[in-house]
């Protein structure tokens, strides 16, 4: 059992070092009577079950693919599987994780990210998170991200890691993208009735034909990104909706002074919490949710879906 | 224009009453009753116990355009209330009991879904002869609604123009109690709420959000202590801020027994399933409200 949570990265290029070093965690995690699970490739699945041998029946085994589907997602996924281990009585939690392959740049990026968000958005718990990063497979600039990303190194290298930077302004680095100026959005009621504006935006979200579930999820995004305008925002100075492409775009400007947190809406919500879980409830419920800066100095929050 | 902004705590099959002291309280309540009826394909019984019937079908089709169109084509009735319960100048609760199983059989066979039925409680009828009988009438409604599927009733007392204890009969009567403290929740937004017995349980309905929130914390601040018991399975939207105004005072249980899938939505995004001062229905159990 742990007191707190520990978050390793592990950086490695051939399997004898992931054989050395990955089992031996996981098998300890066991012993101890932790819930241990892993998150990774098929081949390094098949190594890990190899090496554990009967202690394998006790591990839970989870394709990386599957669970690392996108940042938001992933970070629900862990939270809600940590708190249903803790309910069932684990005192400790082992997780062993590995990132799929990603396509795109700005996918990586946000990968990055997440490794950043995972050290506050669980301190506290008894966690023990292990991420494992093939240099043969992953691009550089990534295992690079994931060096400033993680607090503390295993492997043939051992200890505090010197590069971990200060999640905030790993979330920010690389989350930066080049703000487009849609004007193809069309200007929607100031939103200061709740009820008209999701009206409004309800019929604007069936004229686009964005599907049903997607539109109740942008339907409450939108009117939690409504409610921080009011309640911290100062009110709406521009809300603006459309189709972009294949994707629907809602914007809502503020008036307040603008905001920087990099981690807002990425932390996992705790039921006590007095606020913020607004912004968890947005990005969960779409696919990219942008904080920009407004041009009269407030914020400007773009969903997409 | 529908005026949809109203929302409706009660559902068919339902014997409910409002008791509110304000008469745009019980309007508001009457006419998403009517409204309701409407969308339903329902026939719809109004007992209008005022002096001008015109006037109510005035006020009720500023509400809804097709009111009108509903008078003309025989869904919506509107009777005054006095000629419809003391046809031969008594209150005979038998007489009228069969009076509405027949309008039942009636609406069917013209090819309504269901009925649905309100009746105005209010100042005539507090001096007819046989009035004392309203209780006994009261029970019968019961069993209509269990032997005449998809039945709704909604009687509307007038508060000030009953005794208290005629007020607490009433309440006590009918399973589903739109009661005067709830009456805050129906002013804002589109959102209703009602008492259903037993229970008792809190129901609310329509759109909770963070523009009505306070006042939905304030009426449960002050009428609502102890373990809540929660049917939101009406609720087709909610926010965080509707959420946690239901939360009340910290360390207070909730049990939700109903929940639609936007509340389980949001019970899941906030955690509130591991949280074990809540208790949830099974999941999957959600109603698309």
């Amino acid at each position: 059992m742990t007191a707190a949570m520990t978050h390793d990265l592990f950086v490695y290029d051939d399997d004898s070092a992931f054989e050395r070093h990955m089992p031996p965690f996981v098998a300890e995690g066991v012993d101890e009577g932790d819930a241990v699970a892993v998150v990774l490739t098929a081949a390094n699945r098949e190594l890990m079950r190899d090496a554990l041998g009967a202690v394998s029946d006790r591990v839970t085994f989870i394709a990386c693919e599957s669970h690392y589907t996108r940042p938001e997602a992933a970070l629900a996924d862990y939270d809600a599987t940590v708190r249903g281990y803790l309910r069932n009585g684990a005192t400790g939690i082992r997780l062993c994780g590995e990132l799929p392959d990603f396509e795109r740049d700005d996918e990586w990026d946000r990968w990055v990210a997440y490794e950043a968000i995972l050290n506050r958005a669980f301190a506290g718990y008894p966690l023990q998170i292990m991420c494992v990063y093939d240099e043969r497979r992953l691009p550089e600039s990534v295992v690079a991200g994931a060096r400033t990303a993680h607090p503390h190194l295993v492997g043939d290298v051992h200890g505090p890691n010197p590069e971990f930077g200060d999640p905030a302004d790993v979330v920010r680095a690389a989350m930066r993208r080049p703000v487009e100026p849609l004007p193809e959005l069309t200007a929607l009621p100031d939103g200061s009735d709740a009820l008209a504006f999701r009206g409004e935006l309800r019929r604007a979200l069936a004229e686009a034909r964005v599907p049903d579930a997607d539109a109740r999820g942008m339907l409450t995004a939108a009117d939690e990104v409504l409610a921080n305008a009011y309640r911290h925002g100062g009110g709406t100075s521009l809300v603006r909706c459309g189709r972009v492409g294949d994707r629907f775009v809602c914007e809502i400007a503020d008036r307040g002074g603008g905001y920087d947190d990099p981690l807002a809406g990425y932390l996992p919500p705790r039921p006590h919490a007095a606020d913020g879980a607004g912004l968890w409830v947005a990005r969960q419920l779409t696919r990219d949710l942008d904080l920009l800066p407004a041009p009269d100095g407030g914020l400007a929050a773009r969903l997409w879906i | 224009m529908i005026d949809s902004d109203f929302a409706l705590a009660v559902r068919p099959g339902e014997h409910a009453c409002t008791r509110a002291a304000d008469a745009s309280d019980r309007e508001r309540i009457a006419a998403a009753f009517v409204r309701d009826g409407l969308d339903r394909g329902n026939k719809i019984v109004y007992l209008c116990d005022r002096g001008d019937v015109e006037e109510l079908v005035a006020r009720l089709g500023a509400h809804d355009c097709r009111v009108q169109q509903a008078l003309a084509t025989g869904q919506l009735e509107v009777h005054p209330a006095h000629d419809f319960y003391c046809r031969d100048g008594v209150f005979d609760p038998d007489a009228v009991l069969a009076r509405w199983h027949e309008g039942y059989r009636r609406a069917r066979a013209e090819g309504y879904r269901a009925l649905s039925l309100t009746g105005e409680m209010s100042s005539a009828l507090c001096e007819i002869p046989g009035i004392d009988g309203l209780g006994r009438y009261e029970q019968g409604i019961a069993d209509l609604l269990r032997d005449d599927g998809g039945v709704a009733f909604l009687c509307q007392y007038d508060h000030g123009r009953f005794a208290s204890g005629v007020l607490a009969e009433a309440a006590a009567t009918h399973p589903v109690d739109v009661s005067p403290e709830l009456a805050p929740i129906g002013r804002v937004g589109c959102l209703s709420a009602a008492r259903v017995h037993p229970g008792p349980t809190l129901r609310l309905a329509g759109e909770l959000d963070f523009d009505v929130s306070d006042t939905v914390a304030a009426v449960l601040d002050a009428h609502y202590h102890g373990d809540l018991q929660l049917d939101l399975a009406d609720l087709r939207f909610v926010d965080v801020a509707g959420m946690r105004a239901l939360r009340g005072r910290k360390g207070q249980r909730l049990r939700i027994i109903a929940a639609s899938h936007a509340v389980e939505t949001m019970v899941r995004l906030l955690a509130w399933d591991s949280d074990p001062a809540i208790e949830m229905p099974p999941a999957g159990t959600a109603v698309a409200a």
